[in-house]
């Protein structure tokens, strides 16, 4: 669907993209992560075009945008909608005007006007706000009035910068779900660039981390999650655990299909060894949470341990602790 | 003396300050309509060719900028006395109301040119981006997106503009060009008549007022 491949961009001397390459699979979610100035949103002012491109290709639909002359960037951003952290609704204007004005910029009939912009307002929940004003609505009720704005030229991409950023976290978490089900009803592909952790896991299938302009880890969000890679725990911080000093530590994931499966208390009994619980966490992935467990357990067991883990099923990371003083990198995870 | 004021009064009105006023008032109107269309036109062009524009053209941006810099460091009397030649040119005569409304387009042109350039320029720029993100040419971005967004504003530029060209036409009226200006000085100032004098600063007061007034009561409106 979005293919990147050796992406560069400068704004001046500066290389504020270095190369990235990264690929967006259709109808998924995808996040893209980083700190400030990382250039998450330059990365996706790209993919519509709204800066131009200095080196590598950009491919949406197998079409290599870098290249493309001024009314092929029209006709490519019609296909492409986005929504902005501060909403960007024009102030003067209705609730059914700012819907409306991508399809009179593209001269549809005013029949077809009338029918997507109410269309649209009751799939996005603000229905009888259409005389309303920017001003007299909430900051949620300016993102649905955003979000249908760039869903009127139905298209096959949305892009969303900092599109929760800027509202509280139940609202957030509202806006989120319509995303949701935006891209499942729809099949929209969406990326979405954040910081916050909690936007990435709560509706991201896949991710990217951007570091000083280069994609440092991608991949799976849940994978990432279980791993946490060096980038993405450099983002996310080190989670506090009691140390122990002797015994390994293993993580255990349980996951919804494992979620009744006693697996502590079968683990001590079936194998008959003791087990030490020295953390513990729980990460909201999209609709099902995660649960993970950090054990301890002694080192002469730790392979008997793993192939139980195996045999039912659940998934498991090997963390070293002090105790197992190998590399020490990854103390406390 | 009650009916000597009175009766000079009526006098004055009838023949000189009533036709002075609709002279100033043909003056303003006609000036500030060419100075909005000029005007602008030039803002739009500024607009779209500025550093930070829709589609940036140095050279033609610092062209115009140029004009309008060289146009409002002309103090406007002299401006007017300079542009004579022009103003023969386009309207045959260097006194009079036509005359004197030649200069002053000029006037209202660069300044209302300049004026709303910065309005423009005030439009949050994400909803210039925004608009772009859905495809919006640069020609609807300056109409439906930039000028639309400013009106208020663009009603506050031209109010104030208004207000700098009543006082414009007095100035003009001092070089022949009709209106309160030149009968507050001719028969005002230099026959010693204070009646005339001091009813055309109250009748531009009042214009001054109520220009001020009916454009905070469409900038309300608009807002």
């Amino acid at each position: 669907m979005i293919e990147i491949r050796g992406l560069t961009k400068r704004f001046g001397e500066d290389t504020v993209l270095d190369s990235v390459s990264l690929t967006v699979e259709e109808r998924k979610i995808f996040g893209l992560v980083g700190r400030s100035g990382a250039g998450k949103s330059t990365l996706l002012r790209c993919i519509n075009r709204l800066i131009p491109i200095d080196g590598g290709e950009v491919l949406v639909d197998r079409v290599n945008i870098a290249s493309l002359s001024k009314p092929a960037i029209k006709e490519l951003r019609k296909n492409i909608g986005m929504i902005f952290q501060s909403f960007s609704l024009l102030n003067r204007l209705t609730v059914y005007e700012n819907i409306a004005l991508p399809l009179k910029c593209w001269n549809y009939s005013k029949k077809h006007i009338r029918h997507k912009a109410s269309e649209l307002m009751e799939m996005v929940g603000i229905k009888g706000k259409a005389n309303a004003r920017p001003m007299e609505l909430s900051g949620g009720q300016k993102q649905r009035v955003a979000i249908a704005r760039a869903l009127t030229m139905n298209p096959k991409i949305l892009l969303c910068d900092e599109a929760t950023s800027a509202l509280d976290p139940q609202t957030a978490n509202s806006i989120l779900s319509l995303l949701c089900d935006i891209n499942e009803n729809l099949g929209i592909t969406m990326v979405i660039v954040t910081h916050q952790m909690e936007v990435l896991t709560a509706v991201c299938e896949d991710m990217a981390i951007l570091e000083k302009g280069k994609v440092t880890t991608a991949g799976k969000v849940k994978d990432l999650f279980m791993e946490k890679p060096p980038a993405l725990r450099s983002l996310i911080g080190n989670r506090d655990i009691v140390e122990m000093e002797d015994g390994v530590n293993i993580e255990i994931f349980l996951e919804q299909e494992t979620f009744s499966y006693p697996v502590v208390s079968r683990l001590t009994r079936d194998l008959g060894i003791d087990c030490r619980i020295v953390g513990g966490d729980l990460i909201n992935y999209r609709k099902t949470p995660i649960i993970s467990l950090l054990i301890n357990v002694p080192e002469k067991d730790v392979n008997r341990v793993t192939a139980f883990c195996r045999a039912g099923d659940v998934r498991w990371i090997l963390r070293k602790t002090k105790a197992s003083q190998s590399g020490g990198a990854c103390n406390g995870i | 003396m009650e009916y000597e004021f009175l009766d000079l009064l009526i006098k004055y009105f009838d023949r000189l300050i009533l036709p002075a006023t609709i002279a100033t008032l043909r003056m303003v109107m006609f000036t500030m309509a060419f100075g909005s269309l000029f005007g602008f036109g030039m803002a739009v062009l500024l607009t779209l060719y500025g550093p930070k524009g829709l589609d940036p053209h140095d050279r033609l941006y610092r062209i115009l900028d140029f004009v309008i810099n060289t146009i409002r460091s002309f103090p406007t009397l002299i401006l007017i006395v300079a542009m004579i030649p022009v103003t023969r040119a386009l309207v045959g005569s260097i006194i009079g109301e036509k005359a004197a409304i030649v200069p002053l387009v000029v006037v209202a042109t660069a300044l209302i040119g300049r004026l709303l350039e910065n309005n423009f320029k005030e439009v949050n720029p994400q909803l210039i981006e925004a608009a772009r993100s859905f495809g919006a040419s640069n020609f609807q971005i300056m109409f439906k997106v930039i000028i639309r967004e400013s009106i208020p504003a663009m009603v506050s530029s031209l109010t104030f503009t208004t207000i700098i060209i009543i006082s414009g036409t007095t100035i003009a009226g001092v070089v022949g060009g009709g209106g309160l200006g030149s009968i507050a000085i001719n028969y005002g100032y230099q026959s010693f008549n204070n009646y005339i004098l001091y009813s055309c600063v109250v009748i531009l007061v009042i214009m001054v007022i109520a220009t001020e007034y009916t454009g905070k009561f469409f900038y309300r409106r608009l807002k």
